[in-house]
């Protein structure tokens, strides 16, 4: 589903990311994590196109990142889905044109939208916003909408960075709960996130820990992998 | 087709988006476009009251003064049914006398009461206004006319057909480049506005651009706004100039001139209308398609 091999990024003389590998199946779980500046949005970014990749390969969905042309860049946004911290969502439109708005964009008939995305708001806990304003929602009810319009079309993959990072500690946990609700319908999610405690919360997904661009350990089932090849079973 | 028609819809809602800044250069759309309109209505006009007074060819013809009358009679038929003949004033030797005396003043008429009249069999002839390789027609033209019985000489009316043919030179040089530019004025000022719109929607077609949105589904609604834009500013700068020229097409219309303005002939009007919609849809997609 997702193939990252000795993936580097520089922004002018600063390496963003250094010779980094990994791969994701179908529907695996996965929480990137790292302090400020570790590199963790620049491979969200680099994931979803939003950067080129100039060194390494990358294979998300199928396509090749290192040879997509622009006109192709759509296609795969279409199976890879992106929530931020900052929401991205409309103020001036209500919430139910902000989820639609993904479903629009593939030309689905109107009945096929207004049924998905009343699904996914009523799932999500917005019904009763619905035809509300997203700017006059509050921070969480805004990073529902974001959710929602990230899943109303059923992605391949769902990309999140900091998607807790404006929220309040349960707010934070019921949206990773949300998201795993989604994980568990055959979603993969990769997940960014500079806090441990929602890490340490999910011991069955796998982490990945990114410091100063480079992959410094690997979290899987319990077991820590440190690049160094040492490892350390958490109890 | 259901999207294409929301699209069209959403570039037409987009206008509000930036009501002043839409109006500014709706204003500029008819501003250029009157202006235009205003400077074709012009030379349109000019060309044609050349075309009808004064760029007409004309020649007149001598006769030797022992040339058979009813040769010269033939010859006048004759001359009636060249190509492209306007009029053919025909003088015996006696009507060119009267004609003449009854120009002088009084005093002198009576020394052109004469029996016999000194003057030839005279005969003028005019030709409509030609275009192409002008020239060589009246060379051939004139070579026919002396060719014809008992002529004794031919002279043309070169100078009023060279200022017809200098001005139509002068207004077809002039005209285009000045279009050009007006054309350049418009395009800069839709592209401008439309890139003030995508500016201002650029938080939109980012999550566009997000969920999968192809390079069209986000141009389009500029697009439309555009040839709106354009579109609309043609019709009232067209509109304007009806105006302008419902209350000034009688300015020069009294004695000697008689001239009466006449409006845009329907393709040039069209076309004024048509363009800056054109202008307003390609200005937009140089600034969208980055």
């Amino acid at each position: 589903m997702l193939n990252v091999t000795n993936l580097s990024h520089n922004f002018g003389p600063y390496w963003a990311l250094k010779n980094c590998s990994f791969s994701l199946d179908k529907g695996e779980f996965l929480f990137l994590t790292g302090s400020s500046g570790a590199g963790k949005t620049t491979l969200l970014r680099l994931l979803y196109a939003s950067l080129p990749v100039m060194r390494g390969n990358v294979t998300v969905a199928g396509y090749n990142l290192r040879a997509l042309p622009a006109r192709k860049v759509p296609d795969l946004r279409r199976q890879v889905s992106v929530v931020f911290q900052d929401f991205k969502i409309l103020p001036y439109r209500t919430v139910y044109q902000n989820v639609a708005m993904a479903l629009e964009v593939r030309g689905l008939n109107q009945v096929h939208i207004d049924r998905r995305v009343r699904a996914v708001v009523r799932g999500l806990g917005l019904e009763s916003r619905i035809n509300m304003l997203c700017g006059e929602l509050s921070g969480g009810e805004q990073q529902r909408v974001a959710v929602a319009r990230s899943v109303v079309v059923n992605p391949k993959i769902l990309l999140a960075d900091e998607p807790t990072g404006n929220l309040d500690e349960e707010l934070a946990a019921r949206m990773i709960g949300i998201f795993k609700q989604f994980h568990m319908h055959g979603t993969t999610v990769v997940l960014a996130t500079h806090s441990s405690d929602i890490v340490r919360m999910h011991p069955e997904a796998r982490q990945l820990r990114l410091e100063h661009g480079k992959i410094v350990a690997a979290n899987w089932r319990g077991a820590e992998i440190f690049s160094d090849g040492i490892s350390e079973v958490h109890v | 087709m259901r999207v294409f028609f929301k699209l069209l819809g959403q570039g037409v809602r987009d206008i509000a988006l930036h009501p002043w800044a839409q109006l500014m250069t709706l204003l500029a759309v008819t501003f250029i476009t009157f202006l235009a309109g205003l400077m074709l209505l012009g030379v349109g006009n000019l060309d044609n009251e050349l075309r009808v007074t004064r760029g007409e060819v004309a020649f007149q013809i001598y006769w030797k003064e022992n040339a058979s009358p009813e040769r010269v009679k033939t010859a006048w038929r004759s001359l009636r049914g060249m190509d492209g003949v306007v009029e053919v004033l025909t003088y015996t030797p006696k009507q060119a006398l009267k004609d003449l005396s009854s120009t002088l003043p009084g005093g002198s008429r009576g020394l052109l009461q004469a029996e016999s009249s000194p003057l030839p069999y005279t005969a003028v002839i005019k030709f409509a206004h030609r275009s192409g390789d002008v020239a060589s027609w009246k060379k051939a033209t004139l070579a026919a006319l002396k060719g014809l019985p008992d002529v004794r000489s031919v002279r043309s009316s070169s100078l009023k057909d060279e200022v017809s043919r200098a001005w139509q030179e002068l207004s077809s040089t002039f005209m285009a480049p000045v279009l050009v530019f007006l054309v350049l004025i418009l395009s800069m000022a839709v592209g401008n506005t439309m890139k003030l719109s995508l500016i201002s929607r650029q938080d939109e077609i980012e999550i566009l651009k997000l969920v999968g949105a192809k390079n069209w589904y986000i141009r389009t609604p500029l697009l439309v706004g555009g040839a709106l834009l354009g579109s609309v500013g043609g019709l009232l700068g067209v509109a304007g100039l009806y105006a302008a020229w419902w209350n000034l097409k009688d300015t020069f219309n009294f004695a000697p001139l008689y001239w009466e303005l006449h409006f845009l002939p329907v393709d040039q009007a069209l076309m004024l209308i048509l363009i800056p919609m054109l202008v307003g849809c390609v200005s937009s997609w140089v600034a969208v398609r980055n």
